[in-house]
C-alpha cells in the first residue's frame, strides 16, 4: 500500500523542468551559463587550446593538417568567447534578476 | 511586460558591470622587475631553456614555425640569446647554464648558415631578385648573429667568438657605408630598420668589448636617418627602403617597437622620441587592455607576414602588440605594459605545464619575444656604464 502511494506521488524529473525553464528566468540564465562553460571545459580537456596558434599563423600540429587545424582553433575561440563574454553576463544577469525580483515581491516560481 | 523589463535591465546592467571588471581577471602583479627574475619570466624561460635541451620538442617546434616562416626559427634564437644575456646579469647563479644554452644556439646557428646558406632562415623570395651590394649578404641574419655573439661575450668573452664578432662587424659596416643611406639589404633591394637598428646596436657592443671606435659612423647613420628615413606625417622611421633610400613600407609596429629599442643603446634620446610617436599613433588601450596597430592611420600598407594576424574593428596587430612589450619595458612605461598583459593573460591563451609556460596563440618567437621583454635592461645598463 505504501509503495503504491509512493509510485503516485509526482517525481521530480529533470527533463521536463529543463524544458519548462524560461530561458530568460534566473534558473534559464544559469543553465545556459553553465552549458556554455561545460561546453569550454570539454574542448579544453579535449585539447584543443593549442590549436589558437592559428591567430599568429602557426600550426602548433602539423600532422592535424592546415585546414582542421583552423576549425579546431577556430571552434575553440568560439566557445572561449562565449566563456568569458557571455557566461559571466548571464551569470549577473541572472543575480540582478533575483534581486529585483525579491525587492519588487515577484514570485520566481511564476516565471 | 513588467518580467521583460526587469529581464533587459538586468541583462543591460550585467553587461556594463561585466565589461567594467572584465580586465580584473586578467592583470598581473609580477611585471618588470628591476631586480631578480619574475615567476612569469621563469616559467617563459623554462620552456625554452627544456626546448633546447630536448631535440624531439624543439623539431616539433622549429617544424610548425618554419611551416609559415623561416625566419621566425632565426628570431627566436636570437631573441632568446638576447634573453639569457640579461638573465645572466640578473641572477648570476644560473650564470654558467645560461651561457651553455646560449652557446649551444649560436652554434648550431652558426653551422646551420654555414652548411644551408643564409637562405636557410630567409624566406623564399630573396632568392627571386639580384642583390644590389656586392658581395650579397642579408644584414638581418648578420645583425642579429653579431648581436648573439656580442651579448654573449659581453657575458663572458670568448676567443672564437670574438673573432667572428670581429668579422661581421667589419663586413656590416662596409656594406652599409656603401649605401647612400648607411644601409644594408635584408633582402635583395629591401633594407628594413628593424634589421639595421640591430646591427647599429651590435656595432655598439662590438666598439666597448673590442676598444674599436665606430662613433663617427653611427653618428652619421642617425643624422642621415633623420633626414631621409622618416615618415613625414607622423615623424616615425619607415620600415622598409631600397638600398638607395627610396621609401616602400611606411611606419610599421611590427619594426619600430624593436628599432626603439635597439637605438636606445646608441642614441636614448632620439629612441624615446621614436617610442614615444609609436605609442601616440600605434598604441591603443580600452578598459584596462592595451594593444598596438600595425599601421598608422595616414599609412595603410599591405600586410605582411611579420604583421601576423591584424583583428578588425580594434585594428589589433598580433606582430605589433607583441613587439610593443619590448618598447614598454625600455622605456619603462608600466602601465602600458601592464595593459598588454592584460590582452595577452586574455587572448594569448598560456598553456602550464609543470612549472614552464608558453602562449598557444602565439609560437615560440612571440614567447622569446615576451621573455625578452620582462628581462631586458640591466644588458643596456652595463654596456651604457662600460662605455663611459
Amino acid at each position: 500500500m505504501k509503495d503504491i502511494e509512493e509510485s503516485l506521488k509526482p517525481k521530480f524529473n529533470v527533463v521536463k523542468w529543463f524544458a519548462a525553464t524560461p530561458m530568460f528566468s534566473p534558473a534559464g540564465l544559469i543553465i545556459c551559463a553553465l552549458f556554455i562553460a561545460g561546453f569550454y571545459g570539454l574542448l579544453n580537456l579535449f585539447g584543443l587550446r593549442v590549436y589558437t596558434g592559428i591567430l599568429s599563423g602557426t600550426f602548433p600540429v602539423p600532422a592535424t593538417g592546415k585546414q582542421l587545424s583552423a576549425f579546431y582553433g577556430f571552434f575553440y575561440l568560439i566557445s572561449y568567447f562565449g566563456f568569458v563574454f557571455i557566461s559571466p553576463v548571464l551569470i549577473i544577469t541572472a543575480t540582478i534578476q533575483t534581486i529585483l525580483y525579491s525587492i519588487l515581491k515577484i514570485s520566481i516560481k511564476k516565471i | 511586460m513588467k518580467r521583460k523589463l526587469i529581464g533587459w535591465v538586468s541583462f543591460f546592467l550585467a553587461t556594463i558591470i561585466w565589461s567594467l571588471l572584465f580586465h580584473l581577471f586578467f592583470s598581473s602583479s609580477d611585471i618588470l622587475q628591476k631586480e631578480g627574475i619574475s615567476s612569469h619570466a621563469n616559467a617563459l624561460a623554462k620552456r625554452h631553456l627544456k626546448l633546447w635541451v630536448v631535440p624531439k620538442l624543439r623539431k616539433l617546434e622549429l617544424e610548425s614555425m618554419r611551416s609559415t616562416n623561416a625566419e621566425w626559427d632565426f628570431m627566436g634564437r636570437s631573441f632568446l640569446v638576447w634573453a639569457l644575456a640579461n638573465m645572466a646579469l640578473r641572477d648570476s647563479s644560473q650564470k654558467k647554464e645560461y651561457l651553455y644554452v646560449m652557446d649551444q644556439i649560436i652554434d648550431e646557428t652558426l653551422k646551420l648558415e654555414k652548411e644551408n646558406t643564409p637562405y636557410h632562415f630567409l624566406m623564399d623570395y630573396a632568392r627571386f631578385k639580384p642583390w644590389v651590394i656586392n658581395p650579397s649578404r642579408s644584414i638581418f641574419i648578420d645583425g642579429e648573429i653579431s648581436l648573439m655573439l656580442a651579448v654573449r661575450c659581453f657575458i663572458k668573452k670568448r676567443s672564437d667568438y670574438l673573432v667572428e664578432l670581429d668579422n661581421r662587424v667589419e663586413i656590416m659596416v662596409q656594406q652599409m657605408k656603401k649605401s647612400p643611406v648607411l644601409s644594408s639589404e635584408s633582402y635583395p633591394d629591401e633594407c628594413w630598420t628593424f634589421c639595421n637598428s640591430i646591427a647599429l646596436a651590435s656595432i655598439k657592443i662590438h666598439d666597448v668589448l673590442s676598444g674599436d671606435d665606430h662613433s663617427v659612423f653611427l653618428k652619421q647613420w642617425f643624422s642621415v636617418a633623420r633626414e631621409k628615413l622618416i615618415d613625414q606625417k607622423t615623424g616615425l622611421l619607415i620600415s622598409s627602403y631600397t638600398q638607395k633610400g627610396v621609401h616602400l613600407d611606411g611606419p610599421e609596429g611590427s619594426s619600430i617597437w624593436l628599432v626603439s629599442h635597439a637605438l636606445s643603446l646608441i642614441d636614448p634620446v632620439f629612441a624615446k622620441e621614436q617610442y614615444e610617436l609609436a605609442k601616440k599613433y600605434l598604441g591603443k588601450s580600452f578598459v584596462g587592455f592595451g594593444w598596438a596597430s600595425e599601421w598608422p592611420p595616414s599609412w595603410q600598407g599591405p600586410l605582411d607576414v611579420d604583421s601576423g594576424v591584424v583583428i578588425p574593428v580594434l585594428d589589433i596587430g598580433t606582430g605589433s602588440s607583441g613587439l610593443a612589450f619590448i618598447g614598454a619595458a625600455t622605456f619603462e612605461d608600466f602601465d602600458y605594459y601592464k595593459k598588454l598583459r592584460a590582452t595577452l593573460s586574455f587572448g594569448g591563451f598560456p598553456v602550464d605545464v609543470d612549472d614552464s609556460r608558453y602562449y598557444a596563440a602565439g609560437n615560440q618567437v612571440g614567447d622569446a619575444v615576451l621573455l625578452y621583454s620582462e628581462v631586458l635592461g640591466p644588458l643596456w645598463k652595463k654596456i651604457r656604464e662600460n662605455n663611459q
